[in-house]
């Protein structure tokens, strides 16, 4: 039984030994229990914490648990992932292709040619090896030659990064602050509200790159406001952010807006309202801390769909990150550096993913109860 | 015996129950207008034939200074691309591609996603967990970005975009459909047809899949949606259908380098992509509104 009503928190049960052994069951944090425990069975009288840890001790080592196993747990789910993407990729470059050191040297290669490209690649080696021997390269940085130029692929992965990751903080921010307005101004109206309706639909309706064509049009060849040119500094970096940033408005918003009127509704506001603060105390005290846990569970599941955008929006504006290597690689065939971007990019998601959860269990108590999002 | 215990047609609770006649008025007709505008895309795909051939390079498609024809000159409606090809019979032909995808697409990664969180909200355990971490994986792959490297070695086609395309969306299916198949798992009907011996996959097809038609319907219109997006973006890139043979994204890219002098080229295929996406956003966004929204009252406008 014991063991059974601890399924959330493995680590924190007590021995089965000391399970039946004295404190009475208020003297157990609540917080020890899972939050999927059916109501049946949190009626039924719990196991006692381990001897010599006070109530207060308990809650807050319970409260440390939740958080580590929940990271943990993060963790692992990110390594899951990128040992998927690593053998996916090393699939894609050695496995599907048939011969490599043809698609290297080209239709044309002479025998020797070939033989000196397995040789190097270590491609007459069993698979298993070759999978180690990349695996370990990943792990190490290095993710082979670029079959086009030569170079290493992660010092061109290193060289486009910074930009695209200046790109998408700037676009987080475009985002983040138009949700959030839109949202907001909803959830206090306590209605839907047409133009905020209409700006949410036309945004779903317009995909990156077709936002991106209408803005350079009208902004770069229209009037003129914004250069048309490629280029890396603060003047380009201007449309492609607001394009990446607008196309995750309407999630934002949706999320602020749902967020906010549940809290709006929920007994602690009302108590607050009650006790007489005024409007902008109880929404900058009650109200915005219990909404900023939505809007960080929305920006990890979002990198994924972000990192996506980043391609489309970096080719039309011609922003040297990792997109647009990315699409160059595509033309000219560059399977080391496609698959280098996808692994990086998958590193990308999964920190990301992880930064927006630990953040989240900062800002917000309840979630370190949570196993999964 | 044990079917007629059962709710044959369990549809109330789901749709429309709850609501205002003026609300579901109002809904319905967002759906309408959505079906409408997809209705129309699709006649306009399935006419591509009457406007001629869309590979075929006229003599009179460019004019003396090698310029395209502009819109209504020299009979062609709306103009010639680059080369002189007629680029109303272009774009319609290649929103027949565009729609041929899209349709593939989005009936294999739906069923796929449905077959596969139906599977783990019902059966549970071990199958779920293997199930749902997959779908976790799936989920935080980078979808533009593994599309391109995918295509490099499916190939460029329509039956690529649909192999990429479905490999990397149906994960969302799955997560949303496993979901209510867990709240559904548990009520009462289900409960009581497994206890009269009803096979685990009749009550899956007979008593799950009806109650959760209107989530359905809902996730393929944002899937499809996110599919033409996906679809027409790789192509786009460049990853998608082979140059000559039109299709939106490509024709998009095509349109992207004259830009300068006949934007006309960007316009046409960039307001056809944003119609197809906006016709499912619209029917979606009907959809959700068929659900009855909890009405909390804010603690602020008291």
């Amino acid at each position: 039984m014991a063991e059974h009503l601890n399924t959330g928190h493995p680590e924190s049960a007590p021995p089965p030994g000391e399970a039946s052994e004295g404190t009475p069951p208020e003297a157990v944090p609540t917080t020890a229990v899972s939050p999927q425990t059916p109501s049946a069975e949190s009626v039924l009288p719990r196991s006692a914490p381990p001897k010599g840890v006070s109530p207060k001790g308990g809650r807050s080592r319970a409260v440390w648990w939740g958080t580590a196993r929940r990271v943990g747990l993060r963790l692992l789910l990110g390594a899951a992932t990128i040992a998927v993407v690593v053998t996916a990729t090393f699939a894609l470059l050695y496995v599907v292709p048939g011969d490599p050191a043809r698609g290297i040297a080209g239709p044309r290669a002479t025998p020797e040619l070939l033989e000196r490209i397995r040789e190097q690649l270590h491609l007459t080696a069993p698979l298993w090896e070759q999978y180690g021997a990349y695996a370990k390269g990943v792990f190490t940085g290095d993710l082979g030659d670029s079959y086009q130029r030569g170079t290493p692929v992660a010092a061109l992965i290193g060289d486009r990064l910074p930009p695209t990751l200046l790109l998408c903080a700037a676009a987080l921010f475009v985002e983040i602050l138009l949700g959030a307005a839109l949202g907001t101004w909803e959830a206090l109206r306590g209605r839907r509200l047409m133009p905020v309706l209409m700006t949410n639909i036309a945004l779903l309706a317009i995909p990156a790159f077709a936002l991106g064509y209408l803005f350079l049009l009208a902004f770069g060849y229209g009037l003129g406001i914004a250069p048309v040119s490629n280029g890396a500094d603060t003047a380009h970096m201007v449309l492609p952010a607001i394009v990446l940033g607008l196309t995750g408005v309407p999630y934002y918003a949706s999320v602020v807006r749902d967020g906010m009127a549940a809290t709006l509704a929920s007994p602690h506001v009302r108590t607050a309202v009650a006790k007489g603060l005024s409007r902008p105390a109880v929404l900058r005290r009650h109200v915005l801390r219990c909404t900023l846990s939505p809007v960080l569970t929305m920006a990890g599941m979002d990198v994924a769909i972000f990192v996506s955008n980043v391609v489309f929006v970096e080719t039309i504006f011609g922003w040297p990150g990792i997109g647009s290597l990315q699409v160059t690689a595509f033309a000219d065939q560059d399977r080391p550096v496609l698959m280098g971007t996808v692994v990086v990019a998958a590193v990308l998601v999964v920190l990301g993913n992880l930064l927006a959860d630990t953040l989240r269990s900062v800002v917000d108590p309840r979630s370190r109860q949570e196993l999964t999002t | 015996m044990t079917v007629s215990l059962l709710p044959r047609r369990p549809a109330p609770a789901a749709t429309a129950h709850g609501l205002s006649a003026r609300r579901l008025r109002r809904a319905r007709a967002v759906v309408a207008a959505g079906l409408a505008v997809l209705a129309a895309l699709v006649v306009l795909a399935l006419a591509a034939p009457l406007f001629g051939d869309p590979l075929h390079i006229d003599r009179d498609g460019i004019s003396a200074l090698g310029l395209p024809r502009g819109a209504g000159e020299h009979g062609y409606l709306l103009g010639t691309d680059v080369l002189g090809r007629d680029l109303l019979a272009r774009t319609a032909y290649g929103l027949r591609t565009t729609l041929e995808f899209t349709v593939l697409a989005n009936v294999c990664s739906v069923g796929l996603g449905t077959l596969v969180g139906l599977t783990a909200g019902f059966y549970r355990g071990v199958t779920e967990q293997v199930l749902m971490r997959t779908v976790d994986v799936f989920l935080s792959v980078p979808t533009v970005i593994s599309g391109l490297a995918l295509a490099s070695v499916v190939g460029r086609s329509v039956g690529g975009i649909v192999v990429v395309v479905a490999a990397l969306y149906w994960a969302w299916t799955a997560r949303l459909v496993h979901g209510e198949t867990l709240r559904l798992r548990g009520r009462p009907f289900v409960e009581a047809a497994l206890v009269h011996g009803v096979r685990p996959r009749t009550v899956m097809v007979r008593h799950i899949l009806p109650n959760i038609r209107t989530l359905l319907l809902n996730i393929a219109a944002l899937n499809g949606a996110a599919v033409v997006v996906i679809g027409s973006g790789l192509s786009y890139l460049g990853a998608g259908v082979v140059p000559p043979h039109p299709e939106l994204g490509s024709l998009l890219n095509e349109g992207a380098q004259a830009l300068e002098f006949a934007p006309r080229l960007l316009l046409v295929p960039l307001t056809l992509v944003v119609a197809l996406v906006l016709s499912f956003v619209l029917v979606s966004e009907g959809v959700s509104r068929m659900v009855p929204e909890s009405e909390r009252r804010s603690w602020l406008n008291i």
